[in-house]
């Protein structure tokens, strides 16, 4: 059993850490445990005291042109070239630093691009997001259709050489900065779902996109989005009417052990250790941060397992739904026990000049919740573990 | 024979208590927390009610003393934690305050101070914790120095709920008369003395209520105003703690019983693969594990209040309430969020403004430590353990 890097994907780790360390501001990342700056600081009306927003900009387009966006995409189709190890040890040093890149961009839509293998809109948008690092928005979720995504109502009709939209979103996180739209609509009012759901992509300015914010417990915005009799040239249609159902699975498979990563969590634990330097002969102290350095290192190998999982071409449905809960309850434990083990100053929020960690800790806790839902609930999850890893009856 | 019910009587206070908070607390809870706005309409109402003087005898304009106060203040705490956690925490000063400035109080204090508080047009809130000690309360540095007519006060209160909103707070102080330490001192001092200082805390949660830092540069106090014999500030206090730890347990739990009911509503109503989601055994064991935990946890608040009420000996099961009630409720608030899916995370639903605010009861009144090492000292023995950590 070997569980060290194949040569290649160790000197890309090296590559990647190279770059950080000469690119990324060691006060950023302290924003590890948050993607408070690689998620929120994109959009245009966060800001950050003492961070730059045009250096984040800057980082991300630097990085695409540093070669490092698009592993795991081949050569042909725009990409870098190597598999998914190469790409999870991407990933996962950029999370562990807190670092930005386009992830639904790179987790989602460039994969289903080369899955489904449509040249045309390889061209079109694989170079943009791999050399200038733009992205992506996912378009899932409705008021009435989130684990049970099959329910989706928002309609798509086919009207001469475009598609007319109408219907509504929710949970639509990046919509207000990023580029593009990645949306599911139904295309066929009467088929059964899996044969009457189609993917587009749609500028996040096209006319009659209405958005409104909704906010949650961390701060971070998130959206409603109306499509009002929205436009789309036929061409963004990603691959073949009524056929996005299974797009939609491959899909949401890899981002759930790519865009769950372990890797911010050693960050923390490394973070609440240097902070309670002066206590770490107290044996409740010690024995806190032992136990979740010890479940952070077994939850990094059970991401790359799925990595190695994919790379191998095997199916990894039950093995990345699993890490997706292990990793995502693991990051609430280590959420609430850092809060416990700082005590009563564990409360103090960001702009509180005596807030440990300057607030990060506090709001760690926060932004802990959304993992267990997001990317498919935690209970969906155990179905498909059940499901598709253990072979147990279907339990819906 | 053991009656475990409520009274005619504490049921009207529940429903009447229930009825004001549902139509005036609930509606404003999420916009007091945005703007971090002070609920003082609620602390007027509960005078109003009678509930501000239920720690207070009768002979200082309270009603104290029927045998069942401290039952009624959980009571009413319960019921405003379901609506607006925040505004629950008067139910703390209510017994506290009350209790000292009546049994302790001077008659200048009792007439300047205790009047307006039970009728509601004046607000004294506590202040003992400082920067340097929190859990450990004997180990406060603030100095009150004897002078021919009271006292001079100098250092540092942290931590101190409502601070931007008290007319007064009762602090505790290192007494010193004639060189010679005399222990710790209680004394009561208007906000707006000259050398009284005050700053907001930016905390997670129970923002609406808020806490803050009260610093005291050389303040004269009137004798008048030591709360107490000299040196004996602690033991009123502490005694004080045993309700107010059972109190916190309970504002918790209220807002938690209220998001388990919310959790059962949606179970009920949101659908998923064309059948309501709570036909799932994944969301009906959550809901029926934190609904037993929590009631359970409920009735051994009551027992310790009726513990309380009757004059027995209740250290050891306020510090159980203490750290358990609040660890279930901050539990059952968090996976009551996360039935509800993405929803819960966001502003629009009340539950993850209430878990941010079960999580400053968790840590209020002593940590889980602390109150862990309580029940321990009880149950092992004071000549083995100690709060300190030094070895018997």
């Amino acid at each position: 059993m070997d569980f060290t890097d194949p040569p290649e994907v160790g000197q890309l780790r090296e590559r990647v850490r190279g770059f950080l360390g000469e690119r990324w501001p060691r006060h950023y990342r302290r924003y590890a445990m948050n993607d408070t700056v690689s998620r929120d600081l994109q959009a245009p009306e966060v800001t950050l005291e003492g961070v730059d927003r045009a250096e984040i900009q800057g980082f991300i387009r630097d990085l695409g042109a540093a070669g490092l966006l698009g592993y795991g995409i081949p050569v042909s189709a725009g990409g870098r070239g190597g598999g998914p190890l190469e790409r999870y040890a991407v990933e996962s040093e950029l999370a562990a630093a807190g670092a930005p890149y386009p992830s639904i961009a790179l987790g989602t839509v460039a994969p289903t691009l080369v899955w489904l293998d449509v040249p045309e809109l390889q061209r079109r948008f694989i170079p943009e997001i791999v050399n200038d690092g733009v992205e992506f928005a996912l378009g899932y979720t409705e008021p009435n259709a989130g684990s049970d995504l099959g329910a989706l109502r928002t309609r798509a009709e086919l009207a001469g050489d475009r598609y007319v939209i109408d219907g509504q979103k929710v949970f639509s996180s990046a919509i207000h900065y990023a580029k593009y739209y990645w949306l599911a609509a139904r295309t066929n009012p009467v088929a059964p779902t899996r044969s009457a759901i189609s993917l587009f992509i749609l500028p996040s300015d096209t006319p009659g996109i209405e958005v409104t914010p909704l906010f949650t417990m961390s701060g971070i915005r998130t959206n409603i989005v109306f499509l009002d009799g929205v436009e789309v040239p036929a061409a963004n249609l990603v691959g073949t009417q009524d056929d996005g159902w299974r797009a939609i699975g491959h899909a949401l498979a890899h981002e759930r052990y790519t865009a769950m990563m372990a890797a911010p969590l050693s960050a923390a634990v490394d973070a609440c250790a240097e902070h309670l330097a002066d206590r770490l002969d107290e044996p409740a102290v010690a024995a806190a941060l032992v136990r979740m350095e010890a479940d952070c290192r077994a939850a990094r190998l059970i991401g790359q397992h799925a990595a190695w999982t994919a790379a191998q071409g095997r199916p990894i449905t039950a093995e990345a739904s699993a890490a997706k809960v292990l990793v995502t309850e693991l990051r609430y434990r280590v959420s609430r026990t850092i809060l416990d083990l700082l005590g009563a100053d564990a409360v103090l929020a960001e702009g509180d000049a005596a807030a440990p960690a300057e607030g990060q800790f506090e709001r760690m806790y926060r932004h802990a919740p959304i993992t267990l839902f997001t990317a498919g609930a935690n209970a969906i999850q155990r179905d498909l573990v059940a499901e598709a890893g253990l072979g147990l009856p279907r339990a819906r | 024979m053991m009656s475990l019910e409520f009274s005619a009587e504490q049921r009207l206070l529940r429903q009447v208590v229930r009825e004001y908070a549902e139509a005036e607390l609930a509606p404003r809870y999420r916009e007091r927390d945005r703007n971090s706005q002070f609920p003082r309409d609620a602390w007027r109402k509960l005078a109003g009610l009678g509930i501000t003087g239920l720690a207070v005898s009768e002979e200082c304009g309270g009603s104290a003393g029927g045998g069942s106060s401290y039952v009624s203040i959980g009571i009413v705490a319960e019921e405003l934690a379901r609506c607006d956690h925040s505004a629950s925490y008067f139910m703390l000063i209510v017994p506290i305050v009350g209790e000292l400035l009546d049994r302790h109080g001077s008659e200048a204090v009792r007439k300047q101070w205790l009047a307006p508080f039970i009728s509601g047009d004046a607000l004294v809130g506590l202040g003992l914790t400082e920067p340097a000690g929190g859990s450990d309360a004997g180990s406060l540095r603030m100095r009150a120095t004897a002078t021919s007519d009271g006292y001079r006060v100098t250092g540092e209160k942290s931590g101190v709920t409502m601070t931007m909103d008290l007319d007064a707070m009762i602090i505790f102080a290192r007494t010193r008369r004639e060189d010679q330490d005399t222990g710790i001192t209680a004394f009561l001092v208007p906000m707006d003395a000259p050398g009284v200082a005050r700053g907001r805390i930016e905390d997670m949660g129970a923002r609406s209520i808020g806490r803050g830092i009260v610093a005291f540069d050389d303040v004269a106090i009137p004798a008048d105003n030591r709360i107490g014999a000299e040196g004996d500030g602690l033991r009123g206090v502490l005694k004080g703690f045993d309700c107010t730890r059972v109190i916190l347990a309970l504002m918790s739990i209220g807002a938690a019983l209220k998001s388990v009911e919310e959790t059962i509503d949606y179970a009920r109503t949101r659908t998923s693969f064309g059948r309501p989601i709570g036909a799932n055994q994944g969301v009906q064991f959550p809901i029926a594990e934190h609904y037993s935990k929590l009631d359970m946890a409920r009735l051994y608040c009551y027992h310790t209040l009726a513990l309380r009420d009757a004059g027995h000996p209740h250290t050891r099961e306020a510090a159980a309430c203490k750290w358990l009630g609040p660890e279930l409720a901050a539990a059952a608030i968090h996976d009551c969020m996360i039935l509800h899916g993405h929803y819960g995370w966001t502003t629009e639903l009340p539950l993850e403004l209430r878990l941010r605010d079960v999580i400053g009861t968790e840590i209020a009144d002593g940590t889980p430590q602390i109150a862990k090492a309580v029940v321990a000292r009880e149950l092992i023995g004071r000549d083995i353990v100690r709060l300190d950590g030094t070895v018997a």
